[in-house]
């Protein structure tokens, strides 16, 4: 009887050459392509790297200064608040990966219902918020929101709710306990949420078909209903299919760029900033890539620690060996 | 005659001959060459670069140019990179603001030694001047603009003569969801009370002082009185604006001789108007809204032969005649002197706003500016703070700025 | 009530559910169809009307005869060059994908959970951080003009959805079956190929469409590393008509939503795999 523990690493490598080999071909294509930039990365965020050094990337060594300015609130860009940012950004990525989750397996279990009529209309229905750029589809619900004339506004009043809503105009928040969150947040959730659940729909599609039929059969003998199935079988199942398409979720939220960078820029007054939005500003018009860079390797980090703690509360890098 | 002189006589002869030959040659036969240019020009601007391009083809058979249409906030990205690493086309057009950041990187070379006071004449001086960085001048400015009042006609038939008259006479015309004046309040849109308020920008040593007297806090007393009247629509939105004045929803708003042709196009040339807007009631003075300019600036990468033919192109293209095809089919502002103007009186409009009008800074610390400024007309609509408070928040936030990209 | 009926029923509320999303997906698009069909452009409308005043498809023909502006290309050459360059991005992502993520699946090796993590990184580093290194890189390999220089980008961005997603799903797959085939003989690789890979279809699928998506979508890069029309995409030709204060509106409708259409066809195409109803208990040996 071989104990695993027992065999040193060397040989640990060599009898999993084979797994090495398959995955080479990808190791190497990333090795190339984001290898490079992380190191150009770091070693920018040392120094005080600027406009003036693009074409003579000779900066001056500046130490940690960059990351100093930039916890203690003192980047030279308008509302910039490293605190709050973060906060929202935690907030905003647990807010639209919940919603797009549920929204995306209640769709994908209803369209898995045996018998069900123009299922495969309605899926490529469904799927239309994903086909469509997202640049148009971000502008177009930038102007839905319109105080005076968006199609939300209009559609409130013709249901006779309150419909003069300054969605992206006003900084101070609806719900009061919850004083971080502008109106403008609710309409970058809104239009994120409806961007973003025919992917998990997409996933969880997939994912059921995992499931063995037998199952379902076996706990209806056993007396199980509808709901007993769905939440003792096919949720659990679903749940090591879609674990990584979660984690990608999570991670893509977290640096979702364009909603809010069109919906509402940031604003108003820095209350929907989030941390990749911010990125952006500092280099664009900002200018100060030295800081930029140590900004990036913050955010970085940040998404490296919220990763490695799903990870281990869900096991999703285990295999099911 | 003697052997001698025979000899002499032909040999003169021949030299002669020779002299009158060699001085067909002392012309140099033109090298081929390629020039490249990168703009983001669309629409009748195109089609005049591309006639221009033609008509030079026909003068110098041997330079090819190759024009390249790169979307504008694409444009100063893909040229700073490329010629950062080397690289990059040998003419690149584009706004005055961007000559600072694009000298420090020394992307852009200076045109000095392709210009002559005697050729410069021809140009608005102002223009000229605006290019200059230090006391060389980087760019060859194409065209001018800065905005002013747009009206229509259908609503507007007598001009106010101040912002008071302004504001009342936009309240009269509100009925439904047609309004009488939306005004733009980004900062760049807006900026002309704030200059007629008193307001100015740097001191000599270019250091921020937008707070220095009651210039800021007046023009952001003026924006929020405006912004207080719910017959008016005060938004930082220039999709707003423009599409309501294209529904015919809009009586009076504030933009570029860029979007006129779009508004001929959906009212009607009898129903678009274009003048000064009203003065500054509060203290009399004209707006005086940002001049800038469109240039051509030159590739620092390029080797000679490559600089002085772009120079060479970039003077055909500011020549008297293509500046009247821009001006006459694509509604630029010539900053060719020579270019007759008269018969527009859209561009005519734009020319007395620009009268009133402040050159626009080209200094890398101008683009410290656009954010603060913005932050302090926001906060103050919003009723975050008040008008003194907002103003001098942005001087502090624009010097820190400043402070930071001089490595302080 | 028989069966019948309650099924019925059941399909009934399943029907409202649905069609509920529908609306709510489909709502903003129709938006978009009124901005192509408006003569004038107009981002945003005063009105609800879905048929704008003057309503005509001129947008539509101004955007097929002419796509972009600084060069004579046809559209049917951007939209070859968009269908290589997506294709080839989903192509190469299922076929170095689905390697490293069996190797993931199957092996305990050393640096297993350091090489997954590791190829998450990509995403944690924003865009504009990656143009200016990537430049440098692709310039040095000679291949940064060409559309096989952004194929090799895109890839890189689609690996890590592509490898998490086909482990996960391979993890769901019973070892017995590639057991059972190593016992009769089989190898390693005819494991993969002959057993894994065709019951593997859905994950493939979701796969192919997911990295299909990121190459036909993408324009910041290409914008940064192209520039020959000839080989421009159709994404970077949208963009490029966002204007610094004039966008033709109604053209850059028309183009998004001919655009889209591709990837909803593929989708259509694609859910037959998608959905094939594979049932794994029937391969019980």
């Amino acid at each position: 009887m071989i104990n695993y523990s027992d065999i040193g690493l060397w040989e640990k490598i060599r009898k999993n050459k084979i797994a090495y080999n398959y995955i080479l071909p990808a190791a190497i294509i990333m090795a190339i392509v984001t290898a490079y930039p992380i190191i150009y990365q770091l070693w920018m965020a040392f120094t005080n790297f600027s406009i003036s050094n693009l074409k003579n990337p000779h900066p001056a060594y500046v130490g940690v200064s960059n990351f100093i300015k930039i916890f203690k609130n003192q980047v030279a860009l308008e509302n910039f608040n490293f605190g709050r940012t973060l906060l929202f950004n935690i907030f905003w990525t647990i807010s639209n990966v919940v919603l797009h989750v549920i929204i995306g397996i209640s769709l994908a279990v209803a369209l898995n219902t045996p018998r069900l009529a123009l299922k495969k209309l309605y899926r490529s229905l469904l799927i239309i918020p994903w086909a469509v750029p997202s640049y148009i589809s971000a502008l177009i619900w930038r102007n839905m929101f319109d105080t005076q004339f968006g199609a939300v506004n209009q559609l409130l009043s013709k249901f006779g709710l309150p419909s003069s809503i300054p969605w992206l105009t006003n900084p101070n928040p609806p719900i009061h306990f919850l004083s971080f969150l502008s109106y403008a947040y609710y309409a970058c959730l809104i239009t994120n949420v409806w961007l973003g659940f025919p992917f998990m729909m997409v996933v969880a599609t997939g994912g059921l078909q995992s499931i063995p039929q037998e199952l379902y059969e076996a706990a209806k003998i056993d007396g199980a209903n509808e709901r007993g199935q769905f939440f003792s079988i096919t949720l659990p199942l679903l749940r090591v299919v879609m674990m990584p398409a979660i984690m990608l979720g999570i991670v893509w939220t977290f640096n979702q760029f364009n909603v809010i960078y069109l919906v509402s820029a940031g604003g108003p007054l820095g209350t929907t900033e989030i941390l990749v939005t911010q990125a952006y500003k500092l280099v664009n018009p900002g200018g100060i890539y030295g800081i930029a860079s140590a900004f990036g390797l913050i955010v970085f980090l940040i998404l490296l620690g919220i990763t490695l703690v799903t990870n281990r509360i869900t096991k999703a890098t285990e295999s099911a060996i | 005659m003697s052997k001698k002189v025979k000899v002499v006589s032909l040999l003169l002869a021949l030299l002669l001959t020779v002299s009158i030959f060699a001085g067909c040659k002392t012309q140099p036969a033109e090298q081929p060459i390629t020039i490249t240019i990168w703009h983001a020009w669309s629409g009748s601007e195109l089609d005049v670069l591309n006639d221009a391009i033609t008509k030079y083809n026909q003068l110098h058979p041997k330079v090819t140019i190759n024009q390249l249409q790169v979307p504008f906030d694409q444009l100063q990205n893909k040229f700073q990179t490329e010629a950062a690493g080397g690289g990059g086309p040998d003419i690149v057009v584009g706004p005055a603001d961007w000559i600072g950041a694009f000298t420090k990187a020394n992307l852009i070379a200076p045109i000095d030694d392709y210009v002559d006071s005697s050729f410069l004449s021809h140009y608005v001086t102002g223009a000229v001047n605006q290019v200059k960085l230090g006391s060389k001048m980087m760019a060859m400015p194409e065209s001018t603009e800065c905005v002013a009042m747009i009206y229509n006609k259908k609503f507007i038939t007598q001009l106010p003569k101040d912002t008071n008259e302004l504001k009342t006479l936009a309240d009269s015309i509100q009925s439904g969801d047609t309004y009488g004046f939306v005004y733009n309040s980004g900062f760049y849109f807006t900026a002309g009370y704030f200059f007629a308020a008193g307001m100015q920008l740097f001191d000599s040593n270019n250091n921020s002082i937008v707070a220095q007297g009651t210039g800021g806090a007046t023009a952001l007393t003026f924006i929020k009185d405006m912004a207080s009247d719910k017959k008016l629509i005060v938004a930082n939105d220039y999709g707003k604006a423009d599409s309501m004045f294209k529904e015919g929803k809009a009586a009076i708003i504030i933009n570029g001789p860029w979007a006129v042709g779009d508004y001929v196009k959906a009212l009607g040339a009898e129903n678009v108007g274009v003048a000064a807007m009203p003065i500054l009631s509060a203290t009399g003075n004209p707006f005086a809204p940002f001049v800038n300019t469109k240039d051509f600036m030159i590739n620092a990468n390029s080797d000679t032969d490559h600089k002085k033919s772009a120079m060479d192109f970039v003077k055909f293209l500011v020549s008297k005649d293509i500046e009247q095809e821009f001006f006459s089919k694509a509604k630029h502002i010539p900053s060719n002197l020579d270019v007759d103007t008269s018969s527009d009186p859209v561009i005519n409009g734009f020319i007395s706003q620009m009268k009133t009008g402040v050159s626009m800074p080209i200094i890398a610390e101008m683009g410290k500016v656009w954010d603060p400024m913005q932050t302090a007309i926001d906060s103050v609509i919003a009723g975050k703070a008040s008008p003194q408070n907002a103003i001098q928040t942005a001087q502090n936030s624009i010097q820190k700025g400043i402070d930071q990209m001089r490595g302080q | 009530m028989t069966t019948q009926t309650k099924e019925k029923l059941k399909h009934l509320y399943i029907h409202g559910y649905i069609i509920l999303w529908i609306i709510i997906a489909i709502f903003p698009i129709v938006w978009i169809i009124s901005m192509a069909l408006n003569p004038i452009n107009v981002l945003k409308p005063t009105t609800l009307t879905l048929i704008p005043k003057n309503a005509s498809l001129q947008a539509f023909k101004n955007v097929l005869i002419r796509p972009y502006e600084g060069s004579p290309v046809t559209f049917s050459r951007l939209l070859i060059n968009s269908l290589i360059v997506a294709g080839g991005t989903a192509f190469l992502s299922i076929a170095f994908g689905a390697t490293a993520a069996y190797a993931f699946a199957r092996f305990k090796f050393p640096g297993r959970e350091l090489g997954m993590l590791g190829f998450l990184l990509v995403f944690m580093i924003p865009t504009s951080a990656t143009l200016a290194p990537l430049f440098v890189i692709l310039t040095l390999l000679k291949v940064r003009s060409t559309l096989f220089g952004l194929i090799f980008a895109y890839t890189s961005s689609a690996l890590p959805f592509a490898i998490w997603n086909m482990k996960g799903y391979f993890d769901s797959i019973p070892k017995d079956l590639e057991e059972a085939a190593l016992v009769d003989g089989c190898d390693r690789n005819s494991a993969f190929t002959k057993i894994i890979l065709p019951l593997s279809l859905p994950a493939l699928a979701v796969t192919f469409l997911f990295g299909f998506m990121n190459g036909w979508m993408e324009w910041m890069l290409a914008w940064t590393f192209l520039t020959k029309p000839q080989s421009f995409t159709l994404a970077m030709t949208l963009y490029n008509m966002v204007g610094q204060w004039n966008t033709p509106w109604s053209n850059f409708a028309a183009f998004s939503l001919l655009i889209a259409l591709p990837i909803l066809i593929i989708w259509f195409l694609l859910q037959r795999y998608i959905v094939s109803g594979l049932t794994l208990g029937s391969v019980k040996g």
